[in-house]
């Protein structure tokens, strides 16, 4: 079963993979922060984002319609936002038939929300595809997320693929015996409540197979002397050249939000 | 990605204020998940919470054809909560929910904080008091199980759905009286899907391994607190509802302004004040904000007292 | 010359990250025929397996199930015909009980009740296991899930039945019972195997495959003596 496809994770021999995750995720989160308080309409500010990010991921070596693609998952949830363009204060820049109208500054706001998430959603992007899981998980740890929810994560994470081997496997099964008899005047499919029940069956099947496997991994762990502590390798620091990248990236996004709030 | 049910809130669409907030509600009570697991499972606790996290992920694939090109996925936060308890069912849907958004951007990070809170926290909570609810009234009886499950199921996608509606109020992005009517009425017929589903899962379970299932009634001290705090946040968040969507500020702005055309227009507009005050700028907002401070005391009240009762019945274990 | 039941035409098919598993792979089976696919893995036999019920669409050529020609339209009437047992039983029961597992198919058909319940008994009574109706799948052994997949395939009554790694994970005495199970069906039959005394005992006619090809086609008694043969394509004499 070809289920590698989960794994966000492309391999390529550039900077931004080589960066110490931790770094990374710290450059992330801090530019994911800085869109996020950046305000409605700075648009100076979205495209130095945007060029950030665009940089960012020619250096990756994906190429950028990779992200492009990626990126278009956020755009259906952007019609959560449509309201703001007929309720938002300010001079009516298109009537509506049903009365009221679309503002200006409605929609200044609503093109706001969609730039800023594709942006985020490349940065995003960019973490997940350069930076090993295990690493993440790392990084995540470093920066102080508790150790046993590093654990499970990481357990979680080892059994994913075969877990949703599993799922895809049961709803091959399922798909085998779904069929038409031919034999006239009768409608395939079962009744809808039927089918959801036997989902529910599959899913009941997933779980508690796994809850068995979960004491197999178990006794495996015990008999490799597992006495409830999770312990891991200390790591390396990250080298003083990537402390100057955070540094320096830190200082880059800082001075960019300040501008945008200062020159709004 | 998968695009299941859809309430992995992206980044861009709350306002940070809104998503602080969030965050620390969310880690508050996964910090509490952790110190309680650890309690219950002892070191059982990762394997056990690791594979059954892979489980859900996979789980959520699942899915059965609706009508036409739709299919009813599962969210799996009731049957969690269900099998395993409210706790470890925080951590369980914590490690889906957090690899959802940070792996496959089904959601996004600074907002997760947000997403947590509505399928990690609300979701199990609500699903285990509606469950226990229904198996007090039941004493004993199987509908308890089958028809408490369904109807947790159905709360749980209800109440996340709500939380999802009133943090996109609350941030200005969807004005709660087109929001809250929008996410409730269609999770109500996703959270059927959900109830269905779940209602399946429970059937084989108790054919299969019915021990799973009474392990859950055992009520230990301060669980009795903890559904009565997932029923009473539940039953706020319904509350809030119709208090939102009676507040029809967004549309009765409009019809205000449409009698008028300004020539002249404030340069600022609303833009910096919204985004310094969100939420605050109009009535509906601030009692919704209120509500949600509410659902947190009570929240936070029925943690500290759940603990402080089991430190002294630690002994007894009744 | 009896009528042909199953006729795949040039068969090719790559996956997504481009590994070719199928390269023109073309076959004939006549009705009643037993026929083994054998070869080491990776060689396309699941592959082409689960081509021939549409769960995979090939890129190039045909498949024919008796008179119908497999596509999207006819899929739904080809898997009523084509009953594929998977090699993991545990993947294939998903229900509370035997008999929701086993009524599965003939409810997806829509067909009333009571022939549901007679589909079912029928094939419970095929697989030697009456009696399991209402048993729990979840709690059966290897061997007894094996027999009860199987039956969750018999209940749409097709015509044609493919097996993948049927004696997989068997000891000798479950093994020993499916052999005289699948020896007493009367369905035109394909079965994916490593196990080659299960060949030599049941199946008449062996095909083998090597990457994503068929490079052997002819009477088992034959094939399984060429030593030659078998060692080049990874499989060792019975």
């Amino acid at each position: 079963m070809h289920v590698h496809f989960l794994d966000p994770y492309h391999e390529r021999p550039s900077p931004v993979h080589r960066l110490d995750a931790r770094v990374k995720l710290a450059l992330v989160v801090a530019f994911l922060l800085t869109a996020a308080l950046a305000p409605a309409a700075a648009w100076p500010a979205y495209t130095l984002l945007l060029a950030l990010v665009l940089a960012a991921e020619v250096l990756s070596e994906l190429g950028v319609a990779f992200f492009l693609r990626r990126s278009l998952l956020a755009v259906p949830f952007v019609l959560a936002a449509a309201p703001v363009l007929f309720t938002t204060p300010g001079a009516p820049l298109l009537a509506l038939p049903w009365g009221g109208a679309v503002s200006a500054a409605g929609l200044e706001r609503f093109a706001s929300v969609a730039v800023k998430s594709w942006i985020s959603v490349q940065a995003a992007v960019l973490l997940a595809a350069t930076t090993p899981f295990p690493d993440l998980l790392g990084a995540l740890r470093a920066w102080r997320l508790p150790r046993l929810l590093v654990a499970i994560i990481g357990l979680m994470w080892r059994y994913l693929f075969v877990m949703v081997d599993e799922a895809l496997r049961l709803m091959r099964a399922r798909e085998a015996r779904s069929s038409e008899s031919g034999l006239p005047g009768l409608r395939s499919g079962g009744a809808l409540t039927w089918r959801a029940r036997v989902t529910g069956g599959m899913a009941g099947s997933l779980f508690l197979r796994s809850l068995e496997r979960s004491d197999r991994i178990y006794m495996a762990m015990l008999a490799r002397g597992y006495d409830g502590e999770i312990r891991s390798l200390p790591r390396p620091a990250p080298r003083p050249a990537e402390w100057g990248i955070l540094a320096g990236g830190l200082l880059v996004l800082g001075s960019l939000l300040a501008l945008s709030l200062i020159l709004v | 990605m998968f695009l299941h049910v859809t309430m992995h809130i992206p980044d861009g669409f709350l306002s940070v204020p809104v998503s602080v907030v969030f965050w620390m509600l969310s880690i508050v009570v996964i910090l509490a998940a952790l110190a309680r697991v650890n309690r219950d499972l002892g070191e059982r606790e990762v394997p056990v919470m690791g594979v059954l996290a892979a489980a859900i992920f996979a789980g959520q694939m699942l899915n059965f054809t609706v009508a036409g090109g739709t299919s009813g996925h599962l969210l799996g936060a009731a049957l969690a909560a269900i099998l395993l308890g409210p706790w470890a069912a925080v951590l369980v849907m914590t490690s889906v929910v957090a690899v959802q958004a940070l792996l496959f951007q089904d959601g996004g990070l600074v907002v997760l904080g947000a997403n947590l809170f509505n399928m990690a926290v609300v979701g199990p909570f609500a699903a285990y008091g509606v469950y226990r609810l229904a198996q007090w009234l039941a004493r004993g009886r199987r509908w308890g199980i089958f028809g408490g499950g369904f109807a947790a199921a159905w709360f749980s996608i209800e109440a996340a759905a709500l939380g999802c509606a009133l943090q996109l109020a609350l941030s200005n992005t969807s004005p709660a009286s087109l929001a809250v009517p929008a996410m409730a009425g269609i999770h109500a017929l996703i959270g059927i899907g959900e109830g269905l589903i779940t209602l399946g899962a429970l059937s084989l379970v108790w054919a299969a391994r019915r021990d799973l299932l009474a392990a859950g009634q055992t009520a230990r001290a301060g669980n009795t607190v903890v559904w009565v705090g997932g029923l009473l946040l539940t039953l706020l968040l319904a509350a809030l509802a119709p208090l939102a969507s009676t507040h029809p500020d967004g549309l009765e702005w409009v019809a205000e302004r449409a009698g008028f055309i300004e020539a002249a227009q404030s340069p600022a507009y609303t833009l910096i004040p919204d985004y310094v005050f969100p939420g605050i700028s109009n009535e509906a907002a601030a009692t919704i904000l209120a509500g949600v401070v509410g659902a947190l005391v009570v929240l936070s009240v029925t943690i500290f007292t759940a603990r402080a009762r089991r430190s002294r019945h630690s002994v007894t274990g009744d | 010359m009896r009528e042909t039941a199953v006729e795949i035409s040039n068969l090719s098919f790559a996956y997504p990250d481009g590994h070719v598993a199928l390269a023109g792979v073309s076959l004939k089976l006549c009705r009643g025929e037993k026929v083994a696919l054998v070869g080491p893995n990776g060689a396309g036999k699941s592959t082409l397996l689960i081509h021939l019920n549409g769960i995979l669409t090939q890129q190039q050529g045909q498949i024919r199930i008796g008179d119908l020609v497999l596509d999207a339209k006819t899929l739904k009437r080809v898997r009523a015909r084509v009953g594929l047992v998977f090699q993991s039983p545990d993947d294939q029961l998903f229900s509370p009980s035997v008999f929701d597992d086993v009524a599965f198919g003939p409810i997806y058909q829509g067909l009333p009740p009571d022939l549901v319940h007679s589909r079912v008994s029928e094939a419970l009574r095929m697989v030697g296991m009456s009696d399991y109706a209402g048993r729990v799948s979840h709690h059966l052994s290897v061997g007894e899930k094996k027999r009860i997949a199987i039956a969750t395939v018999l209940a749409m009554q097709p015509e044609i039945l493919v097996l993948d790694e049927p004696s997989a994970g068997l000891d000798p005495r479950a093994r020993r019972t499916l052999i005289e199970l699948l020896r007493a069906l009367p369905q035109t039959m394909i079965v994916a195997t490593h196990d080659l005394a299960l060949v030599k005992e049941l199946l008449p006619r062996t095909v083998i495959m090597d990457h994503g090809q068929i490079v052997a086609d002819g009477k088992t008694e034959e094939i399984l003596a060429e030593e030659a043969l078998l060692a080049a394509h990874g499989l060792e004499k019975p």
